[in-house]
């Protein structure tokens, strides 16, 4: 399904379509769930979040069109913002060890490489121009939904050196992005 | 990232962490209090979120349980409802009328050596309905006319309020085709712009201001959807 259908999917959901709201349904939520499962690696809370995910999307579609996102990445920040709202608020929780086959990386299909292509590369190039090692734990960051505490345990170093150095690093990564 | 208002050093980089998600306690809560009341601010994190996005297409997919979506459409419609036998005949009463006036024509075709070609695709229908039937109608266009016909079978605007119908087609945002009649039978020319975008469109009715939205956008909840579809 195209971003061009999901756009008009989501209109369809902010006039109370229900149709339209199992087609988005049925076409995004494996993987807004994989996102969710991602970050939270626990599917009893993971699966809570996707509920939450999905009532939102219904009560904020008509917000889409004036939010100037693009639908895919609309659907996600929401999904990533839950769970993020999720995994801070909760106490840690062990891994459920039997997801770690779930929630490996893949690479993209190359069907997918060529949609997305140009936005994939543009991210991977500026990061490879940063320091070594600031790439990873922006990434890791992004997919593991560490806070700064976490990345400081993670990396043993002082919280405040590595907040100073990640905001180097994402400051260099919007200048290479914007050029 | 060239473009919108310029930020200050230290709300560039809190947009940075806030969509990277790196943030935690008051610090993420109160520059999410902040962005939904500073338009610069929705726009960096935005900014940023079209980038961060890419790192997401590296996630695999994962089928949540089955009984997922059902919980999700119960929290929000209740109770899941089943379908509504009145719209085949509410359907076939329209079918049967479209079907009555092509033959009309099609005689009238003949008597006046008409090509046929021009009753082809004689015309779409739509359900329109909602939730909890605060109003329901069937309408039905006349593609040789350019009308659309009405008939409301469920649901009036209270007093001070009006019900306006609205086509939506495609990503268009919606147009006002105009305020339903206090009676329950209409029917409205559509402008000849909108015509071609009936087909595949969506009906939809939401609760205004008498007189209608002044926004030319719709302003009040909406009530009812329906497609339009061939007859």
């Amino acid at each position: 399904m195209s971003p061009k259908d999901i756009e008009q999917l989501i209109g369809r959901v902010a006039l109370g379509d229900r149709t339209a709201f199992h087609a988005l349904y049925a076409a995004t939520s494996a993987k807004l769930f994989g996102i969710c499962l991602r970050v939270l690696k626990n599917r009893t809370d993971a699966e809570d979040v996707l509920q939450e995910v999905f009532i939102k999307i219904w009560h904020n579609a008509g917000k889409y069109q004036v939010s100037g996102y693009s639908p895919i990445t609309w659907l996600v920040t929401i999904a990533r913002n839950q769970s993020i709202d999720k995994l801070r608020a909760r106490k840690p929780v062990s891994v459920e060890l039997d997801e770690a086959h779930d929630i490996a990386d893949r690479a993209a299909t190359p069907e997918q490489q060529v949609v997305l292509g140009g936005e994939v590369a543009r991210l991977r190039l500026c990061l490879d121009k940063l320091s070594p090692g600031r790439a990873e734990a922006v990434k890791a960051a992004y997919m593991e939904g560490y806070s700064y505490q976490e990345l400081a345990d993670r990396l043993n170093q002082p919280l405040n050196t590595v907040r100073t150095w990640l905001r180097r690093s994402l400051m260099s990564l919007k200048e290479c992005l914007s050029s | 990232m060239t473009d919108g208002t310029p930020l200050g050093r230290e709300d560039d980089a809190l947009a940075a962490e806030y969509a990277l998600g790196i943030l935690q306690g008051d610090v993420r809560d109160a520059f999410a209090r902040r962005m939904t009341v500073d338009a610069a601010l929705q726009d960096a994190v935005r900014r940023w979120d079209e980038h961060f996005v890419a790192f997401s297409h590296e996630v695999a997919d994962v089928q949540p349980s089955r009984q997922i979506e059902t919980a999700i459409e119960r929290r929000l419609f209740g109770a899941v409802p089943a379908v509504q036998p009145s719209i085949w005949n509410s359907l076939g009463f329209w079918r049967g009328l479209a079907v009555a006036s092509l033959a009309a024509v099609v005689t009238l075709g003949a008597w006046n050596l008409r090509p046929p070609a021009e009753v082809a695709g004689a015309g779409l229908v739509a359900q329109v309905a909602g939730e909890a039937n605060a109003v329901k109608l069937v309408a039905y266009y006349d593609e040789g006319k350019g009308q659309l016909r009405l008939n409301r079978t469920e649901g009036a605007a209270v007093p001070g309020r009006s019900f306006e119908l609205w086509l939506i087609a495609g990503n268009d945002a919606p147009v006002s085709l105009g305020l339903l009649p206090t009676q329950t039978n209409g029917t409205f020319v559509v402008p000849v712009n909108l015509r071609e975008k009936l087909k595949g469109g969506t009906l939809a009715i939401s609760d205004e201001p008498a007189g209608g939205s002044t926004t030319g956008a719709p302003t009040g909840a909406v009530l009812a959807t329906g497609q339009l579809t061939n007859v």
